[in-house]
């Protein structure tokens, strides 16, 4: 399985791992960039709300250069660096240029569209644009980005769609992405509130609570519910109950299952994801759950099974839950918690992947091939532990310590920042834009699929997404984002 | 059909081993210590965390 595997092997070749030293390379500008005053990290751009166009585009450091200068440059700056990793990880790079190009400018052009303020400013911000009206609705392009992929994906010519994939990595983005939030978990603690170290420590109980009443239910559902043979009941249970595509991946190679079982059980996994990305964080938002916004969000860390879609589904509810309570309640809530605790909870999960590969493979050759001798490689817990995850704790770390010691609070927001939250939701919407290109609601309609699907879709509403909330709630109830100020 | 599409019908149509005792330990000391870990570090949490 892994006799050829040395400790560093994937360290230049796995999306994980370059995900990780994109993240990290990039924080470490924002380091330098706080650590000097020399400003080499506000160059990124952002998109505000605006009225006027010609306002729809700033750089994170507004006095640096022109919001058109400031794109031009993101764009040179992060094709480089996502080019050398395509490179690396063996990508046919002219179509990866080429696509990630089209993704890259066609997801700045919704962002830019999608923040008119008639559509996203909330009834506070009104009169800050002199605006009598508005649709208030925070969070509008990630779903339109979502949708303009999602057509392209499924509707336009197959020939062009196979080119838009060389490009549309989301789970790549959404790691950079998440390597990036932790930076801001970082400058949290620089900022004392010891609020991130108890989310991080309620998400890891809940997971543990979580993981191991999940797999064995689903499993128990496939192999005598739906009589699914135990390669496709254990790659199911597994992708449903885990860490979707990595995790049935993981399961399919610990029990040597056939190629082709985690590769459908992947494609089921990702179509359920876009669907609970667009069902669930209007449902939390619109429901009692808004009362509880921090078990709303750990509960899609439980129940969204891909890292893009989870994060995703996070950043929606962030924007719907923080529009609506300060409209609603007049509080306005700090930015990115509730996406934290999505992506922290599903962060968790993730670390778990090695553990449980390592456990069903030591099973499988005892139970099912009937070779109790043969050792499995401890060394599989490392292989397939998920490395952003590290990046994610690196960057958080990094800024936290550095930030209270050597550099300060005010320098290292101001040198971070760029990356913490601004190129952070560049790689979100690059990530919106990327799933709806690679979800093919086509594959549903395959032949025997339809068992799969529904052994899926009853998996997750009637274990997953009741007992995820219920989890999520036991540890986090009364938790609340800390507000503004 | 696709070569695909065949192995597929082949493999979700195939039919399912039988359960074993394995299996029922597995499922059953994976709920035994998820709800003991729900229960233990459920009170935990909210005595020590969330309170």
């Amino acid at each position: 399985m892994a006799e050829e595997k040395k400790w560093y092997t994937g360290m230049f070749s796995s999306e994980d791992w370059w995900s990780f030293w994109i993240g990290l390379f990039f924080v470490l500008v924002g380091i330098i960039a706080a650590a000097t005053g020399a400003d080499i990290s506000g160059w990124v751009i952002g998109f505000p709300k605006w009225v006027d166009i010609t306002n729809s585009l700033s750089p994170d450091h507004s006095a640096l250069m022109s919001g058109v200068s400031s794109l031009i440059v993101s764009y040179i700056i992060f094709t480089i660096a996502t080019c050398i990793g395509a490179y690396f990880m063996g990508m046919d790079m002219k179509k990866y240029f080429w696509a990630w190009t089209l993704i890259f400018w066609l997801s700045a052009l919704v962002y830019i569209l999608s923040k008119n303020a008639y559509i996203q400013a909330t009834s506070i911000e009104r009169p800050d644009f002199g605006i009598g009206w508005s649709l208030s609705i925070g969070g509008a392009h990630y779903i339109v980005a979502l949708f303009i992929g999602l057509l392209i994906g499924n509707l336009a010519p197959k020939s062009f769609r196979e080119f838009m994939y060389h490009g549309a990595r989301p789970e790549w983005f959404i790691k950079i992405a998440i390597v990036f939030l932790g930076c801001k978990l970082g400058m949290k603690v620089v900022d004392s509130t010891g609020y991130a170290l108890e989310l991080l420590l309620v998400g890891a109980c809940a997971t543990v609570a979580a993981y191991l009443l999940f797999w064995p239910l689903v499993y128990t559902l496939c192999r005598k519910g739906f009589k699914l043979t135990r390669e496709w009941a254990a790659t199911l249970a597994s992708g449903i109950s885990i860490c979707g595509v990595s995790a049935s991946i993981a399961t399919g190679g610990a029990i040597r299952a056939r190629p082709i079982v985690p590769v459908m059980i992947s494609s089921l996994i990702v179509v359920f994801a876009v669907i609970e990305l667009v069902v669930l964080p209007p449902v939390l938002t619109y429901t009692p759950w808004f009362n509880e916004p921090m078990a709303a969000a750990s509960s899609l860390g439980l129940t969204v099974k891909t890292d893009g879609a989870d994060a995703a589904s996070g950043a929606i509810t962030d924007q719907l839950m923080r529009t609506r309570a300060q409209e609603e309640l007049g509080v306005q809530w700090e930015e990115g918690w509730i996406t934290s605790a999505s992506v922290m909870t599903k962060i968790w999960i993730d670390m778990f992947i090695g553990v449980w590969a390592l456990v069903l493979a030591m099973l499988w050759l005892r139970f099912v091939e009937k070779r109790p001798d043969e050792k499995v490689e401890k060394m599989e817990v490392w292989w397939r532990f998920p490395k952003f995850v590290l990046g994610y704790f690196v960057a958080w770390i990094a800024v936290g310590v550095l930030g209270l010691t050597v550099i300060g609070p005010d320098a290292m927001d101001w040198g971070i920042h760029p990356f913490e939250s601004t190129a952070r939701h560049l790689f979100f919407i690059l990530t919106f834009t990327s799933i709806g290109l690679v979800t093919n609601f086509r594959k549903l309609a395959e032949e025997n699929m339809g068992r799969l699907a529904f052994a899926y879709g009853l998996g997750l509403l009637l274990i997953i997404i009741p007992l995820g909330w219920i989890i999520a709630w036991i540890f986090h109830n009364g938790m609340m984002p800390p507000t503004v100020g | 059909m696709s070569q695909e599409q065949h192995d597929l019908n082949e493999e979700v149509s195939h039919e399912a081993e039988p359960w074993e005792q394995w299996e029922s330990n597995l499922v059953k000391w994976s709920l035994i210590i998820g709800v003991g870990a729900l229960i233990v570090f459920g009170a935990l949490v909210n005595l020590f965390v969330l309170h």
